[in-house]
Order: C-alpha cells, then sequence, then structure tokens
C-alpha cells in the first residue's frame, strides 16, 4: 500500500502546516519531473562533476 | 552630503588616496542616508554605526601616516546577512539563527577588512538564501528602490537595494541561482558572480555546496573588478577553492572591444523562456553598443534552459535539505512558509536522481565549453522582465529567466544595467565567460557601462532630500 503525501512528510520527520502542503506538493511533482529528464543512458564509466579532492599534505 | 553616497568605489578611492576625502566624512554621510532613507527601502537588518566610524577613523589615520592598503581602503561596504562577522549577529534573515553570533569572519569579510574596508551593516536577504520575499520573517522584506512597491528581487534583494539607493558603496552578495544577478538586474546595478571555486564561501551560511558563489555587488562593473582584486584569493579552509594563481581584474580593464567574439545565446529569450520585448529590445541596442566597440557578434546554442533548470533543482534540492535537516525536523516553527517548503521539498529527491544529476552536469559542463572555444564570452539579458509588484512573482513555481545556466557551469557570469523602461525601470544583460576568465566579463560590462550614459542615471528617492 503506497504511503500518501502527508505519510511520507511524517516518515521523515517533517512537519508542514496544512496550508502549505498544496504548494509543497507542486513543488515536489516538479521534481519528479526533472528527475525523469537524468534517468536516461549513459556510459558505465561517466563521472559526476563533483571531485573528491584531497591535498597533499 | 548624499553626492558623496554616489561616487563610485574607484572614483572615491582617487579621492581618499589624495587626501581629498575623508573616510570618517565619507561613513558618516553613508550612515545619516541609511538613517534617513532605509525605513522606505528595509535594506539592513543590522547597522553597525560605532563600529564602522572607528573603522572609518582607523582607516583615516593609517592613509594620513602613509599606510594605503589599497582601493577598498576607508571604502563603506554592505555584507549580505548570511556572511558570518566575528561576534556580530549573522541570522540569514531567519528566527532560527536570530541569535546566531559566530566566533569568527568569513575569509572573505577577513580580506575585506584587511583591504581596509568599512563594514556598514548587515543587509536583508531571502531567509537562509531560497525562501523568496517572504512577510512571517522577524525582519520585513527589502523593497526597490526605483518604485518601493516593487520587488528588488533576492536573494541578495538587500545588498541590490542598498547599492542601488546609495546606502552602500559596495556590497556582498551569494549566488546559488542568480542571486548576485537577480537583485543586480532589477536594482540596475552590476554584480558578478564570479567562476567556481575563485571567491572562497568559507564562513558563509551554505545553501548548497557544489552551487553556491560568493561576489561583489557594485554600482559599475569596475567596482566589481577592484573588489575581486582583494576577494579573489585561495583559500584551504573551503573545499570548492580554487589556485587559478594571480588574476589582474583592474588591469585587464579598457583598450577596447576589437577581436572579441560574442555568442548571444538568443534560445534562451527568444524560445526557451520569451523575455518581455522591452527587455530584448534593450538586449539588442547592447549588441549594437559591443559591435560597435569592436565585438563580432554571432548567435551560439547550448542545452535547453529548462534542463539546466531540472540540473539545478536535483542539486540544489537534496543539497539544501541536507543543510537544514535538523532545522526542520526540530524547529520547523523557526523558518518561514516560503523558505520550509522550497527547502523541504528537497527531502523527496532520490539519492541516484542527485547523483545524475551531477553526472549529466559533467556533459554539460563539456558542451559549454566546446561553445566557448568558438566565442570568448555568452551573452543573455538577466531577467526576462523589468522589476515585478513585492510579493507577486513566485520564486518557487514556473517562472524562468537566465541565471541559472551558469551556475550548473560554474562560469563567471556578470549582470549590468542595459537600459531602462519608458517609466524608467531597470533592464539588465549578462556577461559569461570562461572558468576563471572572469577580468574578460568584467571588462567587457565596463566598456559597455562606459558607452552608454545608463550609469549617470540613479533612483529617485521620495524624501531623499533629508539625507542631503
Amino acid at each position: 500500500m503506497s504511503m500518501s503525501f502527508e505519510e511520507k512528510l511524517a516518515a521523515m520527520g517533517l512537519k508542514v502546516p496544512p496550508a502549505e502542503l498544496p504548494k509543497l506538493e507542486a513543488l515536489v511533482a516538479e521534481l519528479a519531473q526533472a528527475a525523469e529528464v537524468v534517468r536516461i543512458a549513459r556510459p558505465y564509466l561517466e563521472e559526476p562533476q563533483s571531485a573528491f579532492r584531497l591535498q597533499r599534505a | 552630503m548624499s553626492e558623496l553616497c554616489f561616487l563610485t568605489i574607484a572614483e572615491a578611492s582617487r579621492r581618499i588616496r589624495a587626501g581629498d576625502l575623508s573616510p570618517v566624512e565619507l561613513a558618516e554621510a553613508y550612515l545619516d542616508r541609511i538613517a534617513a532613507l532605509d525605513g522606505q527601502l528595509n535594506a539592513y537588518v543590522l547597522v553597525l554605526r560605532e563600529a564602522a566610524l572607528a573603522e572609518a577613523r582607523k582607516a583615516e589615520a593609517e592613509i594620513a601616516a602613509g599606510d594605503w592598503k589599497g582601493p577598498l581602503h576607508g571604502i563603506p561596504i554592505a555584507l549580505k546577512d548570511i556572511y558570518n562577522t566575528a561576534g556580530i549577529a549573522t541570522t540569514g534573515h531567519s528566527a532560527l539563527f536570530r541569535d546566531h553570533v559566530p566566533a569568527e569572519d568569513a575569509t572573505t569579510v577577513r580580506l575585506l577588512r584587511e583591504a581596509g574596508a568599512v563594514i556598514l551593516g548587515k543587509t536583508a536577504t531571502w531567509e537562509f538564501a531560497i525562501g523568496g520575499v517572504s512577510f512571517d520573517l522577524p525582519w520585513p522584506p527589502a523593497r526597490n528602490p526605483w518604485d518601493t512597491t516593487l520587488d528588488p528581487a533576492g536573494s541578495s534583494s538587500g545588498s541590490g537595494a542598498a547599492m542601488a539607493a546609495g546606502l552602500c558603496m559596495g556590497a556582498m552578495g551569494t549566488d546559488t541561482g542568480g542571486s548576485i544577478r537577480s537583485p543586480a538586474a532589477w536594482n540596475g546595478i552590476a554584480g558578478l558572480k564570479p567562476t567556481y571555486g575563485l571567491v572562497s564561501r568559507r564562513g558563509v551560511l551554505p545553501l548548497s555546496f557544489t552551487l553556491d558563489h560568493a561576489g561583489p555587488m557594485c554600482w559599475t562593473a569596475e567596482d566589481c573588478a577592484l573588489m575581486m582584486q582583494v576577494l579573489a584569493a585561495h583559500d584551504p579552509l573551503d573545499p570548492g577553492s580554487a589556485d587559478p594563481g594571480p588574476i589582474d581584474f583592474a588591469g585587464a580593464l579598457g583598450g577596447g572591444l576589437g577581436g572579441l567574439r560574442v555568442g548571444v545565446v538568443r534560445h534562451f529569450f527568444e524560445q526557451d523562456a520569451p523575455a518581455d520585448t522591452v527587455v530584448v529590445d534593450a538586449m539588442e541596442s547592447a549588441l549594437g553598443v559591443l559591435a560597435k566597440a569592436g565585438a563580432t557578434i554571432r548567435d551560439v546554442s547550448l542545452a535547453p534552459l529548462e534542463l539546466y533548470y531540472d540540473l539545478c533543482n536535483l542539486i540544489m534540492g537534496p543539497e539544501a535539505f541536507a543543510i537544514h535537516e535538523q532545522g526542520l525536523t526540530q524547529t520547523p516553527e523557526l523558518y518561514g512558509a516560503v523558505a520550509r517548503k522550497r527547502i523541504s521539498a528537497g527531502a523527496f529527491v532520490a539519492g541516484s536522481d542527485y547523483v545524475n544529476a551531477l553526472r549529466l552536469r559533467a556533459r554539460l559542463v563539456a558542451q559549454a565549453a566546446a561553445v566557448m572555444r568558438e566565442v570568448d564570452v555568452l551573452i543573455t539579458p538577466t531577467r526576462h522582465t523589468p522589476p515585478e509588484p513585492l510579493g507577486q512573482f513566485d520564486t518557487m513555481m514556473g517562472h524562468r529567466f537566465y541565471t541559472r545556466p551558469f551556475n550548473v557551469l560554474g562560469l563567471p557570469a556578470l549582470s549590468v544595467c542595459s537600459g531602462f523602461t519608458g517609466n524608467g525601470l531597470p533592464l539588465s544583460m549578462q556577461i559569461a565567460g570562461r572558468p576563471f576568465e572572469d577580468a574578460l566579463v568584467l571588462k567587457v560590462g565596463d566598456a559597455f557601462e562606459k558607452a552608454t550614459g545608463f550609469r549617470e542615471i540613479r533612483p529617485q528617492l521620495a524624501n531623499a532630500a533629508v539625507a542631503a
């Protein structure tokens, strides 16, 4: 059984006033749409832009 | 004494060095003008009157003794209230940080102090640099000095408003998705988002570690160059800090634009998110000015604007939530409604989507680098419209303008005033360059400003005579 939006918020420990829920849900929907864009086929070795860099001591 | 408050840093610095202008007199002029006018603008959340006067007196004594530290010595500067200041509250414009008093200055604040700058105070921001115009915070939102019913844009809203209104001579902003350049655009000033890593973010309240930039907001590109001369320094305490070696920002100015290759990212503002006609017309006129100065102009293509927005949202969302998770789960009532919603949404981004956004970001960086082998700078408008009514512009949904691509790409990007609407509101142009070619971006902005008369026009605040 899938969780409601309010249940998902509660599971993450987030408390958002009811009046703010519609806008927050719309923002989350926009992010879900954006996520579809990055779920594409890509080379196995493609690295993310953020790099882990160490400095010589 | 209000005419002192409309000098540029370059002009004031020459006069201070020559002994023709007293840093104390200058600081007093600004502090009096702030006292007289900021009630209309709410640009400052904290004015440091006594400390600023003490710093000005110290600067005056040093200069009189022959110890001139450089162009910022004795220059009054404002700090967005997310820059840590030792012993002085740094609130992020939030009730959550109302009593936050850092022990140390941010690296950039330390550099400014070492250069002899006079810190006037802390300026209004959207809550934690992300919220939007909010009326449920401990301090009211800043207003636009060109028309106080209008939005100064954000998140560096107070810095932009103070700069345009003559309430500081230079200001510090931060830019995660356009928060230096948007208020620069809507306040008619110059604002530089430097190359990622060129200016330290150590001690600046973070929003998104891989998208945050710190940078100057001034009346002119030349003044931004003078500030960058001090601000650009490798900082081993900032993991994102780069070390490109010395850059002569001020020395690069002047000399014309002969041979400059300008690429216009026309699809951004004609197809992807059409700008208002008045914005596009100003853009075309500005391109004519650059061509007359010797530049060659051509259209170029980057990825669609929407893709940059998608990546920016997928990266900023979880990074911001990671920073604020503790506050949002333990004391959500201490956030304003806008920031609470915007930051909470980031909790819903899957880890794999975040990482894959960063992988796609690498492709866009490579694509832009290829385009910039053919042109030296990219040009777009900064904002798609002139300033809009305060509280009307929805920062969260739908609206698209042209700053975010350069946060995703990390490239230097400068907003300058490109003209005015028929009723006197500022319009904007954005100039972006290759990594660490911030000096070229500033040179182009400076050449444009000096070829036009837009820097002669200041907002006329009601009751401004009171401060004269």
